[in-house]
Order: structure tokens, then C-alpha cells, then sequence
């Protein structure tokens, strides 16, 4: 009806019911604080050991497995940074398109030991040329098709830059361009290194049978997920660090904090959703009160409905006080019995989504309230007073 | 000022008010009696919007309120109505002040004005000592006073009231009864729902209700 007075009248309205109000706002900020504490420790705990982790293996860890090539084909996409392969007997052969075969039997029978993917492999023993090499991966960053040799071998080469190579090998032909030829400091031996795509280092490897694999994770944390795939394809594996463990209860404890956080959130904004429609019904008489001095369901609504938001404001105001409070408690908890110095703190975002799915809760059960209300006839202020 | 035409209200197949044609003129002091179940307060709350017939019209001052929608009725009981009640129906957290304070709320009174108005009414029916305490720890007659001057602080022409006295002893009943005469006296046009023939004696003018219909005027 009358704006004008809208204030006044919330604040005659929430004085005069501040006992439910009291109760309102304790059943909410308990659930905020409890609800943005979980869900900060969601993101935080698991973070937080899976840094320690890391920093106890700076290097990264790495599985030992068995098998031919190919079934390690695409690990990548499961978080292996590193694959080395050792094999003994290759014999290859790569010789120029036009036919000079200046790398004739350059690939000697030697172990070989093959990065798959992205980083340093290396040959030893080759044939006295070539002394150890680097492979790199089709997708490796701009680093495509090509050839780092020796330098006996790029001098050998010099002639061929811009020219096609071929390198042969007992089940595949392989053909790139030679780009260009590279001298590289290896830093173990200073001996030069050479390139060659993964594509290439496929081609020669396949079909050549079973050998032993390293599978080399840097970040430690993704060795679950290699081992799940490794499981999936049916390849055995050998934790070496005996990480897998530690990472699985990591993961384990992340999901139960963010089913304890979704369960915490959905029944704080059902308990806030309801408060609202609480409020209608124990102000019933009162509403109808109201009603029969002459305010219309809109006006008692948005009395209802703004006191209730100053409510939730407070509340959620307390609550990310109160869930600070609460996790600086469990940091210190976890320094006394764990000896585990960390911050649990609260994510900024935990406040946000909370107050956001509180919020919508509250509009979904707006208009049912409204209803309600609707309902509510001058007529109950007769009732027999209970 | 009203005119009530061959109004009709159904509980189910039950008829609580049976075609009843009657007017009430501009300063009129009806009393309204009949047995218990009559329908004395049904009419009441139709006439003052709150309840709805089942047939008939109700014209206040030439409109039909029956056709009223929520927020017009909402402002005819706001502007045009004062009612009062045998229970009181006052809300029992609030002080008097805050009690008399809600219909000016609604209506959008300014602070000032409610403030003198609330003042001048607590004054007239001698409740400026209770101002400010909270109604549920008035005496009966206390509460019904509040009650009273909740009813005239918007000012309204008509004055509804179901047994005003139902609930006090004969003292206190006495200068409720002496209120009306003075809001008659006044020019407020009052339609009084009692079960004693003393209090309808004041009245200048009486129905009789009798299963739902109008036995004599
Ligand atoms: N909501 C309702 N539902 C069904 N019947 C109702 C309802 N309200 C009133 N009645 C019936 O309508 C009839 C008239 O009721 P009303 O309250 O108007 O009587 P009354 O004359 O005021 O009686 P009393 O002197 O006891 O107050 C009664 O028989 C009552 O039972
Ligand atoms: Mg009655």
C-alpha cells in the first residue's frame, strides 16, 4: 500500500518478533559457519597435503611398468610427463631421400632408452656418432620433425638441411624433413644430442615387441590418475615411491569434505528457504492482524521477505566471522596432532556460493510463501487465542 | 451510508445470513442483537470487509464492496472501518503506542502526525499513562480502550463492534458503552453487536437477527 512508511514498519516488525528472529539467526549463522568452513576445508585441506606431497617429491615420482609400446600410447592425457622405454636390439637405418645413405646402420643394436612424449631420452652407444639424443613430441611447443644429431653426424648431414631424411627401421619408414641441425650441451656427458618427432620414435619402436617402461609424473598428486588408467588398460605397475596410497586418501578425504559440503549447503538453504516460510506461519495471526487493519499480502510480503534478507545478510556476515573462527581453531588442531603447520583460511568464494545458493532458495520458496500468505484470512485474528 | 441488499452468506448448505436487506444512515447507533448463532458477526465482518458474501450487495457510501479487490478492501477496512471486538484482538507484544501506530503505518501516515494522533486519541479514551506498555499486561477494560482508540486513529465513519463488553464486568462495560454514546454523539455511525438489552437501549435504532434473516427494525 504505502511505501513511505515501510521502514518504520520493518522495524516495528522485527523488534516485535525478535524472539523468532534470535532463533532465525542462530539456526543461520550456525549453518553458514559450518557450511563455508567445510567448504573451504574442501579446498584447502586436500590442496594443502597435495603441496606437502609435492614438496617431498620435488622431482616428481615414477611407475614402473612392462609391455609394448604402443599400449602407452597416450598416457599423456592421464598425467605422465615422461615415458622411457628400454629395449635391447634395434637396428635401424636412415639414409637421405636422394638416396646417399650417409647414416647408413647409424643406429646401431644398442639399449635404447625413448621418451614417448615430451622430454629428454636418451641412446647410448649407438654407433660412436651418436652418443645419447633427445626425442620430443609431435606436440612439444613448436619443436616438430625435427633432428639434433652429433656432430660428426650433423656434419655429415649439413649438406641435406631443407632436404628430405628417411629413417628406416625394421617395421616402419620413416620420412621428415630435416629443419635443421642442432648442436645441444647434454648435460650429463656434453656429448650433442639429437631430435626426432614422437611420431618418428613411434614409427621406429613399432612392432618392435615388449621392454620396461618408466612412467615419470612430475606433479606427484597426478600418480592416482595414471595408475586408474594403467589399471583401466590392463597394464601392470609398480609403485616405486609408494605414493599411490597417500594420493588415493587424499582424494578419498576431498570427496568426502565436498559431499559433507554440498549436503551442509543444501540443508542450510532449505532450513533459510523455510525460515521465511516459518515466519508466515508463526506470525500468522499477527499477518492477519495486519491484514485486517488494512495491509495487503504484497505489503506483509516484503515485510516478511526484507526482514528476512537483513536476516540472512546478518547472518552470513557472522557466519564468514564465526567459519574463520572456526577453521583458525582446526589449524590449530592440526599443528598439535599432525604436526601439519597449515592455513586453512577461508576461500573467498566459499561465502559467495553459499550466500548464493541460500539466496536462491529463498526466491524458489518466495512465492510459495506468498501463497501462503495470500491465504491467510483477517479472519484468523478471531480464532480462540491458543 | 450503507445499504445491504438481499444479502445472502452459505456456510456449505448452511445459511448464516438470509437474504437481509437493511441501511444504516450517516450517524446511525444500531444495535444488532439475536441468539447465539444468529449471525450477528458474520454480517459484521462482511459489511467490513472481511469476509465475502455469498449473494448480494453491501454499498458503502454508493460502492459495492463485494467487488472490491484485495487492495481496495485492504483500504476501505484501513480508511473506512474501525473495528472492535469482544477479544480485544489487540497484538499482545506490541505497546499500546505500537498497537494504534499500525494502521497509520499501512496507511502512510507521517511520524509527526501519527504521533499527534495517537496522542490525541489516547488522551480521549484515557490511556496516555499506558502508552507504552506492552498491551499484554493491560487490564481488560485497559486493553478494550486501546483496542477502541486502535479503531478511530484512522478516523473511519464506521465503527463495527461484536460484543465489546462480552469480555468486562459491569464497570468497565459501563464506560465502554459510554464511549459509544460519546463517538455517536460525535457524528461516528456505530453498528453494535450485544447480547444486553441495556447496551441496546442506548442505541437509537436495533436489528434482530434470527437465523441468518431480520426479524424487526
Ligand atoms: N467459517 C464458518 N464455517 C461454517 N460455519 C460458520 C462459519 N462462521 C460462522 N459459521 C456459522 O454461521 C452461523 C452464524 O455465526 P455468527 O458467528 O455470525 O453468529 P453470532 O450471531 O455472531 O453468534 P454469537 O452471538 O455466538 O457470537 C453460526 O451457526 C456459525 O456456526
Ligand atoms: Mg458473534
Amino acid at each position: 500500500m504505502n511505501r513511505k512508511n515501510f521502514f518504520e514498519f520493518l522495524r516495528l516488525e522485527i523488534c516485535s518478533a525478535k524472539k523468532y528472529y534470535i532463533i532465525f539467526f542462530l539456526i543461520l549463522t550456525s549453518f553458514f559457519s559450518i557450511t563455508m568452513s567445510m567448504f573451504s576445508s574442501a579446498v584447502v585441506v586436500p590442496a594443502q597435503y597435495k603441496a606437502n606431497l609435492r614438496e617431498a617429491f620435488p622431482k616428481g615420482t615414477s611407475l614402473l611398468s612392462m609391455g609394448s609400446p604402443e599400449k602407452t600410447v597416450g598416457m599423456q592425457e592421464a598425467g605422465v610427463d615422461y615415458i622411457s622405454f628400454m629395449y635391447n636390439g634395434i637396428t635401424h637405418n636412415a639414409s637421405l631421400k636422394n638416396g646417399s645413405s650417409i647414416l647408413d646402420n647409424l643406429l646401431g643394436e644398442a639399449q635404447l632408452f625413448k621418451n614417448v612424449f615430451n622430454k629428454t631420452s636418451y641412446m647410448s652407444r649407438l654407433d660412436g656418432l651418436c652418443v645419447s639424443g633427445r626425442m620430443w613430441s609431435e606436440d612439444d611447443n613448436g619443436v616438430k620433425n625435427q633432428i639434433w644429431l652429433s656432430k660428426p653426424a650433423a656434419a655429415a648431414l649439413q649438406a641435406s638441411v631443407g632436404h628430405e631424411v628417411e629413417l628406416t627401421g625394421r617395421a616402419a619408414d620413416v620420412r621428415l624433413a630435416v629443419i635443421g641441425i642442432y648442436e645441444e650441451n647434454a648435460e650429463e656427458d656434453n656429448t650433442p644430442a639429437f631430435v626426432i618427432s614422437y611420431g618418428t620414435a613411434y614409427a621406429i619402436l613399432d612392432g618392435v615387441g615388449e621392454g620396461t617402461f618408466f612412467l615419470e609424473i612430475y606433479d606427484v598428486t597426478r600418480i592416482a590418475r595414471v595408475v586408474n588408467e594403467l589399471d583401466k588398460r590392463g597394464i601392470d605397475w609398480f609403485d616405486m615411491s609408494g605414493t599411490v596410497d597417500n594420493v588415493n586418501a587424499i582424494a578419498s578425504s576431498e570427496t568426502l569434505f565436498w559431499v559433507l559440503t554440498v549436503i551442509l549447503l543444501i540443508i542450510g538453504a532449505f532450513a533459510a528457504a523455510n525460515v521465511l516460510a516459518m515466519l508466515v506461519k508463526v506470525r500468522e495471526k499477527t499477518y492477519g492482524l495486519y491484514k485486517m487493519l488494512g495491509a495487503e499480502t504484497n505489503y506483509i510480503m516484503n515485510l516478511a521477505f526484507s526482514a528476512l534478507s537483513f536476516l540472512l545478510t546478518f547472518s552470513a556476515v557472522f557466519g564468514i566471522f564465526f567459519s574463520v573462527l572456526i577453521n583458525g581453531y582446526f589449524d590449530g588442531i592440526a599443528l598439535d596432532l599432525f604436526n601439519a603447520d597449515f592455513k586453512i583460511g577461508l576461500v573467498w568464494y566459499a561465502p559467495v556460493a553459499v550466500i548464493a545458493i541460500n539466496s536462491l532458495f529463498l526466491l524458489l520458496r518466495y512465492f510459495r510463501t506468498k501463497r501462503r500468505l495470500d491465504k491467510i484470512s483477517p479472519l484468523i485474528v478471531l480464532t480462540e487465542e491458543t | 451510508m450503507v445499504e445491504i441488499r438481499n444479502l445472502s452468506k452459505k456456510y456449505g448448505d448452511f445459511f448464516a445470513l438470509n437474504d437481509i436487506s437493511m441501511t444504516v444512515e450517516q450517524g446511525d447507533y444500531t444495535a444488532v442483537m439475536g441468539r447465539s448463532g444468529s449471525g450477528k458477526s458474520t454480517l459484521l465482518h462482511i459489511i467490513g470487509g472481511l469476509d465475502k458474501a455469498t449473494v448480494g450487495q453491501i454499498l458503502f457510501e454508493g460502492e459495492d464492496i463485494a467487488a472490491f479487490s484485495e487492495k481496495r478492501a485492504a483500504r476501505y477496512r484501513n480508511q473506512k472501518i474501525g473495528f472492535v471486538f469482544q477479544a480485544f484482538h489487540l497484538e499482545p507484544s506490541y505497546s499500546v503506542y505500537k498497537n494504534m501506530e499500525i494502521p497509520l503505518l499501512i496507511a502512510g501516515t507521517e511520524k509527526e502526525e501519527r504521533r499527534e494522533r495517537i496522542k490525541k486519541y489516547a488522551d480521549k479514551l484515557g490511556i496516555s499513562e499506558k502508552l507504552n506498555s506492552v498491551s499484554r499486561t493491560l487490564s481488560g477494560g485497559e486493553k478494550q480502550r486501546a483496542a477502541i482508540a486502535r479503531a478511530l486513529i484512522t478516523e473511519p465513519k464506521l465503527i463495527l463492534a461484536d460484543e465489546p463488553c462480552g469480555n468486562l464486568d459491569s464497570v468497565n462495560a459501563g464506560t465502554i458503552m459510554d464511549i459509544f454514546d460519546m463517538l455517536n454523539s460525535e457524528g461516528k455511525t456505530i453498528l453494535l453487536v450485544t447480547h444486553q438489552e441495556g447496551d441496546a437501549k442506548r442505541a437509537r435504532k436495533r436489528i434482530v437477527l434470527h437465523d441468518g434473516a431480520v426479524m424487526n427494525e
